[in-house]
């Protein structure tokens, strides 16, 4: 076989196998964070009745978002979840869980989370949140890993009732 | 013809060589959402720290060993939790004292592994090996404990020749509310521990804990009683920050132990007594470590501790001042260059009071140890090669300068599949008991025509030097098994040996024994380590490891050792768990251990024979109050009333063996 022959048989032979390579199985922390979405969706049951699907309403801009079409993929107590990005002023009835990501206006969070509280819908937010407005689940990075932070007192007024396992795996709970 | 054979070429090339190195895909993993919060709380991310630093991932031989292994292990000290690792020989001398080593030189100076509480070393430098009584920290404020196996000094320093065991605690932010556990049974007395930790703010937590364990005597079944007590007390606080680009962490603590001895001290005229006075240790100690991210990304650590100890060791009494400095820098550069860089200095001040039985060249030192280190993970193919280079060059006093590189390399061809290889050399420089002592080491006798065989240095020690190679393979074969194996062949020289030098030379008072760097060795050995989580409620994790040493003497008439027999060839190690229901769970822990000749003193220098033991321990456990409340119920060497594990090797203490227990502990969170 002529020499350039044997090069070119080598590099295509090299090629198929380079591009067999996968990407590392490694944990990108936005990843973690959409998981963490989903264990609270999974072990905090929902108050109102729920419909065909478990439905999580994600508002404002995160870092997560690209991730969070992911548990699309996961059922949540019987159901599949269905994730909806929605406009700030959209129907917020239809959610059984609310993401809150970064939104322009303040007062308009504020009133998202105050609506949310009276439907009993489940709120999570990884944004710095400014006083006087706060979620149910908040998460944020401590020392290189996620924690979170729950609110007893919104909890509670949305009438959701948390595991004490998960109190205590809290880093704050707000009561 | 001719021009389409080039344009296959150059699309060969481009597709191979230029779209893989170009190319970065990030496909999520499904399996994350398996994986239950506490799980998914331990995962490092990556935004923080610029790379991933699972320990997985990085090319060497490593084991974490986590709080929930130790919890099941029903282990009740560090020592105890060390077993859970593969390749690290754990061997109970008596209730206070162990010896531990890695890939192989077991004693109770096992002076070939580097121990370090966050970052901090607890290797003394007046003393070849870690004293394991004396570092008695809580195991509830354990996070993680990471064995490194292997020559790791271009990352760690000196003496971390075959290892180190990085003890990592818990950061503050991770202990919010009260925790107390009470510990009580036949061999264990009682143990009691409180932590009680505040989040002052959102980035804020700070943490305190006090400590108390009381282990009595072990109760012998030849020689009675043995002078083998151990009490302990701790007490400690920490503060951790998150800051807008960092964080800072500022941590302290007292510890005070007190351990039985039975000690038969020989006195350089010859005589001989018996010290049976508790050995006491104190140590004082305030750590700090501030990170900042610059605006350019680059990672600026510094760190620095300070410490007063005091050890009152039967033959020895040591007081030492230490203060640490490190800065340390970490920037990637033109993407493919993750590097770390950093300079150190270490000042210490001891005093040794000269004894009867031990006498420093001079009783009052000061040392000083500087520090240079580099290493650069160089991504050869992104996400697939990975080639490390790093160096460090270390200076102590009365020591030479020495130059410790390792060169290693880690491939992960896909998904479930990652080999790595190192090349490495490290030094363990001499304690300043070996290089500047005199010692009796066995007492007058008609076959040392009744002199005493006192121990003094020829001529200045040098560091002990190790070559290592290392290579390893891991696998994820499911999501739920996974296998880890690892290799060694690694060359010693410069190795501390002693003989007996010409009687004429000398005072004829004694027999002098002179040391000098006159002893090689060589070492090969295989470590392995799979688990297997079928389901949820069930686990398994078996360990396995096989080593052997050989020595070799370069010069003729030097005293034999057994320390190339003092670890065991081979040991296997299952964990097990079941949870029977959601509040009650069984795990175990089944270990063989092959048999062994250790040098004891108290056979007068005679090699003994520890035989082989195989021994299981046992917990139950049972949470109840929504889990704020657990009490377990643990049997320990169930299978035999007693069995021995190791003799001392350093001082003439009687023989003891380790016996069947069981204790209950209470663990209460509030």
């Amino acid at each position: 076989m002529r020499p350039h022959k044997k090069i070119t048989g080598l590099l295509l032979t090299l090629q198929l196998m380079v591009s067999t390579v996968f990407a590392l199985d490694k944990l990108h922390d936005n990843e973690i964070k959409a998981a963490f979405v989903y264990n609270f969706i999974k072990i905090v049951k929902p108050v109102k009745p729920l419909g065909d699907y478990y439905h999580l309403c994600i508002v404002g801009e995160s870092s997560i978002q690209k991730f969070l079409p992911e548990l699309s993929k996961q059922n949540a107590h019987g159901l599949a979840i269905k994730t909806i990005e929605m406009e700030v002023n959209g129907d917020f009835s239809i959610c059984d869980s609310l993401f809150l990501g970064q939104v322009e206006n303040h007062k308009i969070a504020n009133n998202l989370l105050q609506h949310a509280e009276k439907n009993n819908v489940l709120t999570i937010s990884d944004v710095d949140l400014k006083e006087g407005t706060d979620v149910i689940f908040y998460i944020k990075q401590l020392q290189g890993k996620l924690r979170f932070d729950v609110s007893l007192i919104l909890a509670r007024q949305a009438q959701f009732q948390l595991d004490a396992n998960l109190l205590r795996l809290a880093h704050i709970v707000k009561e | 013809m001719r021009n389409i054979s080039a344009w296959a070429i150059a699309v060969a090339f481009i597709t191979t060589v230029v779209f893989p190195l170009s190319s970065f895909s990030q496909a999520l993993n499904d399996d994350v959402f398996k994986l239950p919060l506490e799980e998914l709380m331990k995962q490092q991310v990556s935004s923080v720290s610029k790379k991933l630093q699972d320990l997985d991932d990085i090319p060497a031989a490593a084991y974490v060993i986590t709080a929930k292994d130790i919890q099941r292990s029903g282990a009740t000290s560090i020592p105890e939790a060390l077993r859970l690792a593969p390749g690290i020989d754990v061997a109970a001398i008596s209730n206070n004292k162990w010896a531990i080593s890695i890939r192989g030189f077991s004693s109770r100076a096992a002076d070939k592994i580097l121990v370090l509480v966050d970052g901090r070393t607890v290797y003394p430098p007046i003393f070849p090996g870690t004293l394991w009584e004396n570092n008695d920290i809580p195991l509830e404020l354990i996070e993680r404990i990471e064995v490194l196996r292997g020559a790791g000094a271009a990352i760690w320093g000196n003496n971390a020749v075959n290892g180190v065991i990085n003890i990592i605690t818990k950061s503050a932010h991770d202990v919010i509310g009260g925790q107390l556990s009470v510990i009580g049974g036949s061999e264990e007395n009682v143990t009691a521990n409180g932590i009680y930790g505040w989040a002052l703010d959102e980035k804020t937590s700070f943490r305190v804990h006090a400590y108390s364990r009381d282990k009595s005597y072990s109760k012998q079944t030849l020689a009675g009683s043995a002078n083998d007590s151990w009490q302990s007390q701790n007490l400690g606080f920490r503060f951790d920050k998150e800051l807008e680009k960092g964080r800072l962490l500022v941590q302290g603590g007292f510890l005070n132990s007190q351990t039985g001895a039975d000690v038969m001290a020989l006195r350089f005229d010859g005589g001989v007594d018996r010290l049976m006075s508790d050995t006491k240790s104190k140590n004082a100690h305030l750590q700090l470590m501030w990170e900042h991210y610059s605006n350019n990304g680059i990672l600026h650590t510094l760190q620095g501790f300070t410490e007063f100890a005091s050890n009152d060791i039967a033959i020895l009494e040591d007081r030492r001042r230490t203060l640490d400095l490190e800065y340390q820098q970490q920037l990637t550069f033109t993407q493919r260059h993750d590097i770390v860089w950093g300079v150190a200095y270490r000042l210490w001040k001891d005093s040794a009071e000269h004894t009867d039985y031990l006498q420093l060249e001079d009783e009052d030192k000061t040392s000083h140890l500087a520090s240079l280190f580099i290493q650069d993970d160089f991504s050869l193919i992104p996400n697939n090669l990975v080639l490390t280079l790093g160096a460090r060059l270390e200076q102590r006093t009365d020591v030479k300068a020495e130059f410790q590189p390792n060169i290693r390399l880690l491939w992960t061809p896909d998904e479930q599949n990652s080999f790595w290889g190192a090349l490495s050399r490290s030094v363990r420089m001499p304690a300043r008991i070996e290089s500047a002592s005199r010692i009796v080491v066995a007492q007058a006798s008609p076959q040392t025509n009744g002199l005493p065989l006192i121990r003094e240095l020829s001529e200045p020690l040098l560091s002990e030097r190790v070559g290592a190679l290392d290579f390893g393979w891991r696998r994820k074969w499911s999501h739920d098994f996974s296998t880890d194996a690892a290799a060694f062949i690694v060359n010693y020289d410069y190795l501390r040996a002693s003989r007996v030098a010409e009687i004429s030379s000398f005072p004829p008072t004694s027999l002098p024994i002179l040391i000098s760097n006159d002893r090689q060795a060589h070492s090969v050995g295989f470590e392995l380590s799979s688990k297997w989580y079928p389901h949820d409620d069930v686990g398994f994790t078996l360990n396995y490891s096989w080593s052997t040493t050989k020595a070799k003497d370069k010069r003729s008439g030097l005293i034999s050792t057994a320390i190339v027999d003092s670890s065991p060839k081979h040991k296997v190690s299952l964990q097990a768990r079941y949870r029977l229901t959601p509040q009650v769970e069984l795990s175990g822990f089944l270990r063989y251990v092959d048999d062994i000749r250790v040098r004891g003193l108290a056979s007068n220098g005679g090699e003994q024979v520890i035989a082989s033991y195989t021994e299981l321990d046992l917990k139950l456990n049972y949470i109840i109050d929504r889990g704020n409340v657990e009490l377990s119920l643990v049997g320990k060497n169930l299978l035999h009333a007693s069995h021995a594990e190791f003799v001392d090797d350093i001082v003439s203490t009687p023989n003891l063996e380790q016996k069947r227990s069981v204790y209950v502990k209470l663990d209460w969170r509030f």
